[in-house]
């Protein structure tokens, strides 16, 4: 398995308060890695600093070898991040965001049937063209996901993917990791939700007061 | 009773302790003797620097009252009053025609709504709480008309010693709009409430508040007896509160005819359906409080959500691959949010543009300058933040810093530039040669200059990013927009030769890119 994302000696601090001890860490093709530990225990910390939302207090991260600071162009085209609570543009509906996005990654051609399908298969189909601040919670979460799969990436990071779908979603949702999984995507989420868990894991991780454990 | 009382009661003091600690007094924490006398001091400061305001205003309401109204000057201020009343009042009804008087918060429709607490209490209460803050601006008309009165009768220079004189006329003319605008808004707050008494809408409710509006105006025209006789409650404590005419008397019919139309209020306050009015005031009740909190970032994202409503059908604005894809972002934000507002901002950016090329000497073209950088930096720098908010998406975009600052700055820039040409074109016929350089170069610089300041600000703590606490533009953005034009004005100022040219733009081109460089170094080594 090739190395995707490698993180070495990844640190965050608010002030003097440690979120995040100092940890290496590195996601593999073709492989999901899922992240668990109480609230509070720096989960969302380290998938932010991974997803380059904040930049680590001390350490290093490339993606497919590019430094996702001092390369953030290349970087950026290979990583995909989404939040347990995504917000948009405000003026833009959901059918533009994937528009733009699509158009930002330079994957125009057959979008619109791409994101059509994209958008049939997780019940956003009639909702395209409101603008996404009517939304559900749920339905932001879809949105957020959707606007990862209408792109190309080789890392994808999920911050509490579950927390807001049901159950049909979040079934179809790991069969779309599933299938990502087999195309050689790294994969790392956050998840309580223990039966997903093994259903999707290869490799499970314990994060405690901002330290990392492999179980 | 007491329920509903407390609630509001808890607000009113809320409010107050956050006024007190804008002015730095915080009643919660602070106890201490000095905390008390900083209190005081407060109090006095504020009272003598009101008074000198509104003296001030009243030295200018003497010159209009004695140039309007040589006849009259007290009947001439009390039309003033009715005028500004009877405005704000037609205005009110027409709102009230369809949407509720009453505005709730979330936790009031929790806590009121849904509970069976007398509606009438609530409609009374609620009444009174917004009474005593929408009277603030007719006061202030009032009190400011009544210290002109003292300044007209006295016709001589006043003193400290003639205090007593402005206390008096102050606080006779603040009871007669008081009391004036008590009656006027219990009357369209009746209105309102006749109308939310039900779940139903009254048909043609809103055309009952013109025909009441088109029949005061009507009336206003004539010199009809009914006329005297409708207004005759408003009119009559207004002119007695600049001095015109017996003054208790006038203000006793007023508060009579208040005390019937709440009277009124109060029996037909018993259905009043509150579920009602909480859904039809949800938007105004943020918008309150955003203004409250000053918060304008809120007050926008209120109203272009207003403005957006639900859904829209997908653009035709055609779109690209690529990083045009920026431009195609900026350029649906703009069009569908607060397009008007955004075309005005523009248009003023582009005026002061014209006059600093046309500033008489070198006072004028600095001063024109600072004001041309506040405002263009304040624009391009709320343009940065605007993007920036929306922070998640943007590090799901494959482009840089490059990339996206290309995008900000160009395609406005031309526009500004081309604009400005035209404009001067226009106003001069011929332009000098010499401005087809400085001009760019002084528009991209202020540009950078406003991104520059957002970046700083957020370079030094990305962490700010995720809450999408964004700074604005700051004093050291325009210092440093003024300083970036330094060197091309200086050359600009000088008689004009082949060398000013190439020295223009010699240190323009410099300038820009080492800015640029600084932007984006500043913006890689985000802590």
């Amino acid at each position: 398995m090739n190395p995707i994302l490698k993180a070495e000696a990844i640190s965050r601090y608010f002030d003097k308060f440690r979120a995040l001890a100092p940890t290496d860490l590195t996601l593999f093709s073709g492989e999901i890695t899922v992240l668990q530990g109480p609230n509070g225990a720096g989960k969302s910390t380290l998938l932010q600093c991974l997803g380059g939302l904040i930049r680590p207090s001390t350490g290093k991260m490339t993606i497919c070898g590019f430094d996702l600071y001092q390369e953030e162009r290349e970087a950026k085209r290979h990583l995909a991040y989404v939040p347990d609570v995504p917000r948009f543009y405000q003026e833009m509906t959901a059918w533009e965001h994937m528009q733009f996005m699509a158009a930002a990654h330079n994957v125009l051609a057959d979008y619109a049937q791409r994101a059509e399908r994209l958008m049939r298969n997780f019940g956003l189909w009639d909702a395209r063209d409101l603008f996404p601040h009517n939304y559900s919670r749920g339905m932001r979460l879809k949105l957020g996901l959707l606007l990862t799969f209408i792109r190309p990436f080789d890392a994808l990071i999920l911050d509490e993917p579950t927390s807001a779908l049901d159950e049909d979603s979040t079934r179809n949702l790991a069969e779309y990791l599933h299938a990502l999984r087999a195309e050689g995507k790294a994969i790392l989420l956050a998840s309580h939700h223990n039966q997903w868990i093994e259903q999707l894991a290869d490799r499970s991780l314990q994060i405690q007061n901002g330290v990392i454990q492999a179980v | 009773m007491r329920a509903v009382w407390m609630v509001l009661s808890r607000r009113i003091a809320g409010q107050f302790a956050f006024l007190l600690v804008i002015a730095g007094h915080n009643p919660r924490k602070d106890r201490s003797i000095n905390d008390r006398l900083y209190l005081v001091y407060i109090i006095v400061f504020f009272s003598i620097w009101i008074f000198s305001v509104l003296t001030l205003f009243a030295s200018w309401a003497v010159k209009l009252l004695t140039l309007f109204g040589q006849q009259n000057p007290a009947q001439t201020a009390g039309n003033v009053m009715l005028l500004a009343l009877g405005a704000a009042s037609a205005v009110k009804l027409w709102q009230a025609a369809s949407t509720s008087p009453f505005v709730f918060s979330e936790e009031d429709a929790l806590l009121l709504c849904q509970t069976p607490v007398s509606r009438r209490v609530v409609a009374i209460l609620w009444f009174f709480h917004r009474w005593m803050i929408s009277v603030l601006p007719f006061a202030v008309l009032a009190i400011v008309l009544g210290f002109a009165q003292v300044e007209i009768q006295a016709n001589r220079d006043l003193g400290f010693l003639d205090l007593p004189l402005y206390i008096g006329a102050g606080i006779k003319a603040l009871f007669a709009m008081a009391a004036a605008y008590l009656l006027a808004m219990a009357f369209i707050w009746l209105f309102g409430i006749l109308r939310i008494r039900t779940d139903h809408d009254i048909p043609r409710y809103r055309w009952v508040a013109i025909a009441i509006i088109a029949i005061f105006a009507a009336l206003s025209q004539s010199n009809s007896q009914a006329f005297s006789f409708l207004l005759a409650p408003l009119r009559l404590v207004l002119e007695a509160g600049m001095g015109a005419g017996s003054y208790f008397n006038a203000l006793l019919l007023t508060i009579l005819s208040s005390i019937v139309v709440l009277g009124l209020l109060w029996f037909f306050a018993e259905r009043l359906n509150l579920s009602r009015a909480a859904q039809e005031t949800a938007y105004v009740q943020q918008m309150q409080a955003a203004v409250w909190l000053g918060d304008a970032d809120a007050m926008a994202h209120i109203r272009i959500k207003r403005k957006l409503g639900s859904s829209h059908a997908a653009t035709k604005l055609p779109i690209r691959a690529g990083s045009y894809a920026i431009y195609w972002r900026i350029l649906l934000r703009n069009l569908r949010g607060q397009l008007l507002q955004n075309v005005f901002n523009f248009a003023l950016v582009l005026m002061v543009t014209v006059i600093v090329f046309m500033a008489p000497d070198l006072g004028s073209l600095v001063l024109i300058l600072a004001i041309w950088v506040l405002q263009l930096g304040q624009r391009a720098a709320n343009r940065m933040r605007s993007e920036l908010k929306n922070w998640w998406l943007w590090t799901q975009l494959p482009f840089n810093l490059h990339q996206e600052m290309a995008w900000q700055i160009f395609p406005a820039a031309l526009l500004l530039i081309v604009l400005t040409i035209l404009v001067m074109l226009l106003v001069l016929v011929s332009i000098p040669p010499i401005l087809f350089i400085i001009l760019p170069i002084a528009v991209i610089l202020v540009i950078e200059a406003g991104i520059f300041d957002v970046i700083r600000g957020v370079s030094a703590h990305s962490e700010m990013l995720i809450v999408e606490a964004i700074p604005g533009f700051t004093i050291i953005g325009t210092l440093v927009g003024m300083a970036l034009l330094i060197l091309p004005f200086w050359f600009y100022l000088q008689p004009l030769t082949i060398r000013s040219y190439v020295s223009i733009g010699g240190w323009g081109i410099i300038e820009i890119g080492l800015m640029w460089l600084w932007i984006v170094q500043l913006w890689k080594k985000r802590k």
